[in-house]
């Protein structure tokens, strides 16, 4: 049993459900003229529904897109069918149900800290809302049939977004990512190639979501959570009392980096700031972590430029970061 | 605490993610790293697929250690699905049917494909507008009595069994 709050841990959580329209052919093999009664099918009751707009990607700047992705409001395959895909996003930014993506629909519901019940609880409402309307592509013995069979029968995946520092600096972080193909769960980097986690981040999810209810995987995702959490905190009380004077001297000398640097690019911005979340985490610095994650985005390149309103080079973007970083950084300690 | 292995050295959490089992054991770097050399010779070597969206894309690769075995087999039957015009070859290479009818076009070699991917192949999920729901029921409990009598748990496939009759009773 972990001793502190499990958010120390979760940064948030996500629920995705795959749906496709039994009518027509799945996207991979569609015309456009189907993709755009898919996209009306799909987005009319569903505008009504959560109270937004759809958002078609043709109208918007390859920048937008990007700051989507980023977002985590839209996935890469989404974002490369400029033609005929969509996505309709709820007011909190919660909910984004993307249109013509791999499936024909992707509802995906992040919420914060480690919460896959009510996520799930939303995007059920809202995949009920679209088997009211349309005939949703269906098997009773495969479950939902998908475009890829790695998704079929409850066609969910449900993931949690770790944050893992005090395993990845003792290096034993590194073993989980060893899984096999035949591994109930998966648990990898976000941020950075392979292994070496940018961010002390890590996202774990269900492997499997045929032969298992929505129930089961929820549950099973949530049980391995709390062990790893459990291992995370023993490695932080661990790091603490073996280095405390080392570990806030480092995370000092973030601090100050973030603070007073003309530019920073995005490695070491992660770098340092991973290191500010560190010292929230382990309450040497007095600051909310949820608050770091949405500089963090914020931070990302795409981000970065619509929030600057011009069109910036990459020395221009990390003076700008920089300047952001000294806007907001202090206001929050 | 000393290392769990060698009972000598200093150990620290290890995590390891196995079988969809999580076990943290107390390991220093010597005995931990000497693990990670064995998994490495026998797993994948690299996490398996994730659609969070920002890095895990390239499905392509999973499927290449999923299906390898099947494509290079002599004795794959070719098929087309009649709605969409897929053919079980470009599946295989893909990863991707075309539409719902490619599952049943599909269906000789579908079996496999599931069986590597998945836990099982049936569905005991949510159905749409909750028609199936009581089929999907019945499939379930009816799962889980193979499962009870396989594992030799007798009490708990009587009271399974007595679930599913009072289940068929309500369908009638
Ligand atoms: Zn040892
Ligand atoms: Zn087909």
């Amino acid at each position: 049993m972990i001793k502190s709050d499990i958010s120390n841990y979760v940064i948030s959580s996500r629920i995705r459900l795959a749906r496709n329209l039994a009518k027509y052919p799945f996207p991979n093999k569609m015309g456009f003229e189907d993709g755009l009664r898919v996209i009306k099918e799909v987005s009319e009751p569903l505008e009504k529904y959560v109270d937004g707009k759809l958002i078609m990607l043709k109208d918007l700047e390859p920048i937008e897109i990007k700051a989507f992705t980023e977002k985590h409001l839209i996935s890469n395959a989404l974002a490369e069918n400029i033609k005929t895909g969509g996505v309709v996003i709820n007011k909190d930014s919660t909910l984004s149900v993307m249109i013509n993506e791999e499936d024909h629909v992707r509802i995906q519901v992040i919420k914060r800290s480690l919460d896959l019940e009510s996520a799930y609880e939303l995007a059920d409402k809202v995949d009920d809302l679209i088997s009211e309307n349309s005939e949703v592509a269906f098997d009773i013995h495969l479950g939902y049939l998908t475009g890829c069979p790695t998704n079929l029968g409850t066609a969910m995946r449900a993931s949690v977004m770790m944050f893992l520092p005090a395993l990845t600096i003792n290096r034993t972080i590194n073993n989980v990512i060893f899984s096999s193909s035949k591994d109930a769960l998966a648990l990898r980097g976000v941020f950075g190639e392979g292994t070496q986690a940018e961010g002390y981040m890590y996202q774990l999810s269900n492997q499997y979501s045929l032969g298992l209810s929505e129930k089961e995987i929820i549950n099973s995702v949530k049980n391995q959570i709390y062990k790893v959490a459990e291992a995370e905190e023993i490695a932080r009380d661990t790091l603490l009392n073996k280095n405390r004077v080392e570990l806030t001297d480092m995370i000092m000398r973030a601090w100050g980096i973030l603070i007073n640097a003309y530019k920073i690019d995005t490695a070491e911005f992660m770098q340092n700031i991973s290191l500010i979340k560190l010292g929230a985490a382990l309450g040497i610095l007095k600051i909310k972590n949820s608050a770091l994650d949405e500089i963090i985005i914020a931070c990302r390149p795409a981000n970065l430029a619509l929030r600057s309103g011009k069109k910036l080079d990459a020395i221009e973007r990390d003076i700008y970061r920089a300047e952001f970083l000294k806007d907001v950084l202090p206001k929050m300690a | 605490m000393l290392c769990e292995n060698c009972k000598k050295r200093e150990g620290i959490p290890n995590v390891y993610i196995l079988n969809g089992v999580t076990k943290v054991r107390y390991l220093c770097s010597e005995c931990n790293s000497q693990i990670i050399k064995q998994k490495m010779g026998t797993g994948l070597g690299s996490g398996f697929l994730d659609d969070f969206g920002d890095i895990f894309n390239d499905l392509s690769d999973v499927f290449d250690q999923l299906f390898g075995v099947e494509r290079n087999a002599p004795s794959i039957p070719s098929l087309r699905c009649s709605r969409c015009g897929t053919t079980s070859n470009e599946f295989l290479n893909s990863a991707f049917v075309g539409c719902a009818q490619c599952y049943k076009a599909f269906e000789p070699i579908m079996e496999s494909v599931i069986k590597k991917c998945q836990k099982d192949n049936i569905h005991t999920g949510k159905g749409p507008n909750g028609i199936a729901k009581t089929y999907i029921s019945l499939q379930r409990l009816n799962a889980e009595l193979k499962k009870a009598v396989q594992d030799e748990r007798y009490e708990d496939a009587a009271l399974i069994k007595k679930q599913i009759e009072q289940l068929k009773g309500t369908q009638k």
